[in-house]
């Protein structure tokens, strides 16, 4: 049996340690742990509600959106406030401009080196890659 | 015998690279903008930066959220996010490297073998408390590294709030004992970019400042360069005619939202806060929180989440200054009053939210305060 650990995970926003238990070829445990707290939850106590969205964005400055969305419904949820339509019509925009924007950050900044080899591109066969993507 | 990347300047990586002269220029020519320097620089700006070799550049992320990492891979104009991206070359960021584990602590390792070579970007704040275990990579704690990386770089710049003056993590009660880098690592060369998050222009122009001078640009006493940060936002505001005229947004979406005018009722801390956001704005330049219709929150300022907060609570009574009559008939000589009474204040809410969490009937005063 082999022990693999893997810390630093990069590409990712936080900071991330796996380590896995390898038998036969195969993964017979594995453990993630997030090496970072900042304890945003302990900070957010006591303070005005109006302020709690701008806190809880900023656990991720990727995916910052998203967070303050949730922290706002949660809110809005917990002194029943009804949101009105326009608020609806330009946070589902927001949304949306995050989506596509992520989209970018995620696939070719992030992800796109899990999937591709920056080194075998030298021997790269271009006509053949493209004559593969047209057949699909 | 054949060149390494770091024996090429940064002029011929640029050529090679198919950047024209004009959009090189051009590139200089913002830069020189930026750091507020007379335009007949540009050409000594341009002539430092393409002499000049390939620094190597180590970007280390502690208790961050990437938030100026995003910021990074943000540089509009193609010349500088070349120019950033690919000619500084970033030898070492968690966030976009290809390796991991032990291949990235090897890249690290190896970029910042030798004592005094290279620079080093810090990002998010570094935890203290219960031995630092609040934040550790590749098992080492983030004080341990910043403390070696750090203090054995030629210079270290901090982006963001967090890692310049300890941000978010340190706002009360601080759960991980939170401080930034130079009470992390004293006594070394640090040039602080705060701002939540900082602004890609004003890291690409101090690293510009340190290859055209061969020195970091003078800063203030909170360790931020001037050309960034030595003017308030509220002098620059695109609605500071209406602070003036005393015409203030009231209420969301009122009338004087939709015209554009003031903030400063609604929690503007632009009189309080220095920073050049007016000046390069976001977005290839289009836009910036104000300009989008909501007041500033103070983020390029030493503990603005305790010092700013509440956001929407306007420049509170302060017994002496009169703030508040003087908000409904504003002259113009109130402007310096306003950054005094906002000092003061952040004295008094950092202690208030530090000793007594806002109870909820004080929220309600606060929201009549604002109305
Ligand atoms: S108070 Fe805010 S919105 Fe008003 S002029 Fe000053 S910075 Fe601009």
């Amino acid at each position: 049996m082999t022990k693999i650990v893997v810390d630093p995970i990069t590409r990712i926003e936080g900071h991330l340690r796996i380590e896995a238990e390898v038998a036969d070829g195969k993964v017979s445990q594995a453990w993630s742990s997030s090496t970072m707290w900042r304890g945003i939850e302990l900070i957010l106590q006591g303070r005005d509600p109006r302020d709690a969205w701008y806190f809880t964005q900023r656990i991720c400055g990727v995916c910052t959106t998203v967070h303050s969305m949730a922290s706002i419904r949660a809110v809005e949820n917990a002194l029943g406030i009804e949101v009105p339509l326009n608020a609806i019509i330009i946070r589902n925009l927001i949304e949306g401009s995050q989506y596509v924007q992520d989209h970018t950050i995620h696939f070719y900044h992030l992800h796109a080196l899990d999937w591709v080899d920056v080194v075998s591109a030298l021997s790269a066969d271009p006509a053949a890659t493209a004559k593969l993507a047209q057949s699909i | 015998m054949c060149k390494t990347p770091l024996d090429h300047t940064l002029g011929e990586i640029l050529t090679r690279k198919g950047i024209s002269r004009r959009s090189f220029m051009k590139f200089c020519g913002a830069m020189t903008a930026a750091l507020a320097l007379p335009a007949h620089y540009t050409e000594r700006v341009a002539a430092a930066v393409s002499a000049a070799k390939k620094p190597v550049l180590v970007w280390l992320e502690f208790q961050d959220c990437a938030g100026n990492t995003e910021s990074l891979l943000r540089a509009s104009s193609p010349t500088a996010a070349e120019i950033i991206l690919d000619v500084l070359s970033v030898d070492y960021h968690e966030t976009i490297m290809a390796a991991a584990g032990h291949q990235a602590e090897a890249a690290l390792k190896q970029a910042t073998a030798e004592k005094g070579s290279y620079l080093v970007v810090v990002e998010g704040s570094i935890p203290t408390k219960d031995g630092g275990i609040y934040c550790t990579i590749g098992g080492r704690t983030a004080l341990d590294i910043a403390q070696e990386i750090c203090g054995n770089a030629l210079a270290t710049i901090t982006c963001g709030t967090c890692s310049a003056y300890c941000g978010l993590p340190a706002a009360a009660p601080n759960p991980t004992g939170a401080v930034g880098v130079t009470d992390a690592v004293p006594g070394i060369t640090v040039i602080n970019l705060p701002g939540c998050p900082m602004n890609v222009v004003n890291l690409t122009a101090t690293i510009v400042h340190y290859l055209t001078f061969g020195e970091l640009p003078p800063t203030d006493q909170f360790g931020r360069p001037f050309f960034a940060y030595g003017s308030k936002i509220h002098n620059d505001c695109e609605r500071r005619p209406h602070f003036d005229a005393g015409q203030f947004v009231e209420e969301w979406g009122d009338g004087g939202h939709r015209a554009g005018w003031c903030l400063y009722k609604m929690g503007c801390k632009g009189p309080a806060t220095y920073h050049n956001c007016a000046l390069v704005r976001w977005n290839e330049e289009t836009s910036w929180p104000i300009h989008a219709g909501h007041g500033c929150v103070g983020c390029s300022e030493p503990n603005f989440w305790d010092t700013m907060t509440p956001i929407y609570r306007r420049l509170p009574k302060v017994p002496g200054f009169g703030i508040e009559a003087t908000a409904d008939k504003i002259g113009l000589g109130v402007a310096a009053t306003v950054g005094g009474a906002f000092a003061l204040h952040g004295v008094a809410s950092a202690v208030r939210a530090k000793v007594q969490p806002l109870q909820k009937s004080q929220i309600i005063v606060d929201e009549e305060d604002a109305s």
